[in-house]
């Protein structure tokens, strides 16, 4: 267990907190995130996948500064785990796309009471609020830049093509 | 305490409060200017520079949401389902039965809502100023169009307004500044409505076109809403205030929360009450006392200043404070085009149909409406609003229909006349007081079937419009008729010439109280057909500000 990783999360998080991390014997929190979050928005052809410019990173700030958010993480990531070792001693990290995606289904299709439901709304929320805030992600909409201090002069034309 | 004298006291900084200033100030009086919130400073306030600008909406340090409460509002019938709002991807609002206390946005600061408004400059339509005499529904305005045209050149030229100067809207003058040039999405618009036989032209907004009074042209980022960093943008404290202080007549205390009028056995407000943001309590006196807090403040402040001298509130004298309440009869609906549009880019509303603006244009319902385009105002405008509104889901898929949908959202909206009705109100609420122990007002909120009636018409049309844009799936709408959701307020103050009917006179003067004037919307006999209502605020200012002006010369205040 490399709980180094997850250490700016646990330093100071509530014992009953900590002991759900340490007491649990699946993959640190970061691991598991970062693989739940490169599923939501995977690297392609055009664009990167949410880890590569550190979506995981605003979620686990994110936690830092909210011990509600960080149990929900917490747990969260807890139950992407079980769902993976429910059918092969495998972590979630380890899965295959398909099969990632089909645990992912799960949660979304869950009660909206439910707690891998409430994870998966949040943060994909969050992911999406991170990942394009991105100016490198901007850039494979067709976004040039932000409101201000360009604006956008050339507002009166056809866009130029975005793709190229 | 400390005592000091004004020739006026202008209490709130908004389009009212900070017209009435200037134009005081311009005539010679010493003015002061008492603002609730704090001043913002466009160049570090307002953050648009950053990657993470759409994260961050409006920058509010009073949280405006806190000062009011709202009661209970009519539950919803099946006869007006179409007009529940939704997303395609959230299902319908989520509310049940009733309709929805989503709240009275404004700003409270120095500026006002003029902070964070699009910039609508519009004149009223003059027969919306004569709704009682004509169609028998609300209140006649006091005078004719006529007697507020100059100011409304007068604001015009203040501001720096950007408009068509042709006469289609009562000029006696053309605009200060050529109209702006439409966003490309706007243009798709203009011809969905040419081919259905509606007008379609560029909006006056007070955005300039042009470099105007040491301020620079608009460059076109569609975030007016967010707060304007260039000053390009009319809002009040760039201009009647910049130009207020610069007359070195006009003094401004903000953090400054009036608290209390206290009237005297002469028919004149004696002092205002105020604390300051350390809690301290002041008191002030004023030749004039003008109020512009709002239709919804306005109304608390006069009723929450009951005393020996005015035992039902000040001013209530005909029991019609706080009656009469207007609110925004709104509606919008978002689709895609086929096509990329970048339709992020340009100013908010740049473009309207009037055709439908005068009180008898709509079928069968007394009472306009106006449609503009709306990516802006739904806030539509970034990538993250795609992500969570119009694309959805998560994983390939979402990235790639990211990438095809971008920029591609058409919306349009349409704001219409709200005609008052007994069961619309503000009042004290019994049980809310906020921290200096004051009655928080009390929004009552109806909307009658005439109204909801309005509402569907603006609804048809809109999908209509953007059916014929090219928008085959709409994929979001939202309106008044589920969600007490508004910006523009008007009429719990009225103006008119019959004192039991009416609060202030036809320049905003108290029938009662002598020193006493109003320069809000709140003075408003009717709301007009969903012209926005900043500019004939200002006009109204201008006009009762002249008034003052001359009684002070007269010594007759």
């Amino acid at each position: 267990m490399r709980l180094g990783l997850c250490a700016p999360l646990t330093a100071h998080v509530h014992p009953l907190v900590a002991a759900t991390v340490v007491g649990d014997k699946n993959q640190p929190i970061s691991i598991t995130l970062r693989a739940y979050l490169d599923t939501l928005l995977p690297a392609d052809d055009i664009s990167p996948s949410a880890s590569t410019i550190g979506v995981h990173k605003h979620l686990l700030k994110k936690a830092q500064d909210d011990a509600l958010y960080r149990r929900l993480l917490l747990l969260g990531t807890r139950w992407l785990e079980q769902q993976a070792q429910a059918r092969d001693p495998v972590s979630f990290a380890a899965l295959g796309e398909e099969r990632r995606e089909q645990i992912i289904m799960l949660a979304e299709d869950a009660p909206a009471t439910a707690l891998e439901r409430v994870f998966f709304e949040h943060t994909r929320v969050d992911a999406f609020e991170s990942y394009y805030s991105d100016p490198a992600i901007w850039a494979t909409l067709g976004y040039p830049n932000a409101p201000q201090p360009l604006g956008f002069v050339g507002y009166g034309s056809a866009p130029r093509s975005t793709q190229s | 305490m400390s005592d000091s004298d004004y020739d006026a006291v202008v209490i709130g900084s908004g389009a009212g409060g900070g017209a009435s200033a200037f134009g005081l100030a311009r005539a010679g009086l010493h003015v002061l200017l008492l603002e609730a919130g704090p001043s913002y400073d466009p160049h570090t306030d307002y953050n648009l520079h950053g990657a993470d600008w759409e994260q961050r909406g409006f920058p509010h340090k009073v949280e405006p949401k806190e000062r009011q409460t709202i009661a209970p509002l009519q539950m919803l019938s099946q006869r007006f389902d179409d007009l529940r709002s939704w997303n395609h991807l959230t299902g319908r609002r989520d509310i049940g039965n009733r309709r929805e206390a989503v709240g009275y946005h404004h700003v409270v600061g120095l500026g006002g809502s003029t902070l964070q408004f699009t910039g609508e400059a519009h004149r009223l339509n003059p027969n919306s100023m004569k709704m009682y005499s004509q169609f028998g529904v609300a209140a006649d305005w006091p005078f004719d169009y006529d007697e507020l045209e100059p100011f409304y050149v007068d604001a015009e030229r203040i501001i720096g307004v950007a408009g068509p100067s042709d006469n289609t809207r009562w000029r006696s003058r053309p605009c200060p500044l050529p109209p702006h040039l439409p966003s490309y999405a706007s243009q798709r618009l203009g011809e969905a409505c040419k081919g259905l036989g509606y007008s379609w032209a560029p909006n006056y907004l007070a955005a300039l076109s042009q470099p105007y009074d040491g301020r620079p042209s608009c460059n076109y980022c569609g975030n007016c809403a967010r707060g304007c960093p260039r000053l390009d943008k009319g809002s009040v404290d760039v201009t009647f205030i910049d130009q207020a202080i610069r007359s070195g007549n006009c003094d401004i205390k903000t953090n400054a929360q009036v608290t209390r009028l206290e009237a005297g056995a002469d028919d004149r407000i004696q002092r205002v009450h105020f604390v300051s943001a350390d809690g301290a309590a002041h008191v002030v006196k004023g030749r004039a006392i003008v109020i512009a807090c709002g239709a919804i403040e306005t109304p608390r402040l006069l009723l929450a200043s009951m005393g020996t001298h005015a035992p039902q509130g000040i001013g209530n004298e005909s029991g019609h404070v706080g009656k009469h309440f207007m609110e925004t009869l709104y509606w919008t609906s978002s689709g895609l085009h086929p096509d990329p549009l970048a339709s992020y880019r340009g100013l908010p509303s740049d473009s309207i149909c009037w055709d439908f603006n005068a009180p008898d244009a709509i079928p069968d319902v007394i009472g306009g409406c106006r449609f503009a385009p709306s990516v802006a105002e739904s806030d539509l405008l970034g990538p993250i609003s795609y992500a969570r509104r119009v694309v959805g889901g998560w994983g390939k898929q979402h990235k790639a229909a990211m990438r095809e949908n971008f920029g591609n959202v058409l919306s349009l909206g349409a704001i219409g006349e709200n005609l008052p009705n007994k069961n619309s109100f503000v009042d004290l609420d019994p049980d809310v007081v906020d921290p200096n122990g004051i009655p928080l007002a009390k929004i009552h909120s109806h909307l009658p079937d005439h109204e909801l009636e309005r509402v569907k018409f603006m609804a048809h049309t809109a999908r209509e419009i953007l059916g014929a844009a090219g928008v085959g799936k709409i994929f979001e709408e939202y309106g008044a008729y589920d969600a007490f959701n508004s910006t523009h307020v008007f009429g719990t103050c009225r103006m008119g010439i019959d004192p039991s009917t009416s609060v202030v006179n036809a320049f905003g003067r108290s029938h009662r109280w002598r020193n006493l004037f109003i320069t809000d919307a709140s003075v408003f006999p009717s709301s007009g057909g969903g012209e926005g209502p900043a500019l004939t605020i200002e006009a109204l200012a201008l006009r009762s500000s002249a008034y003052i002006a001359t009684l002070a010369t007269r010594r007759e205040l």
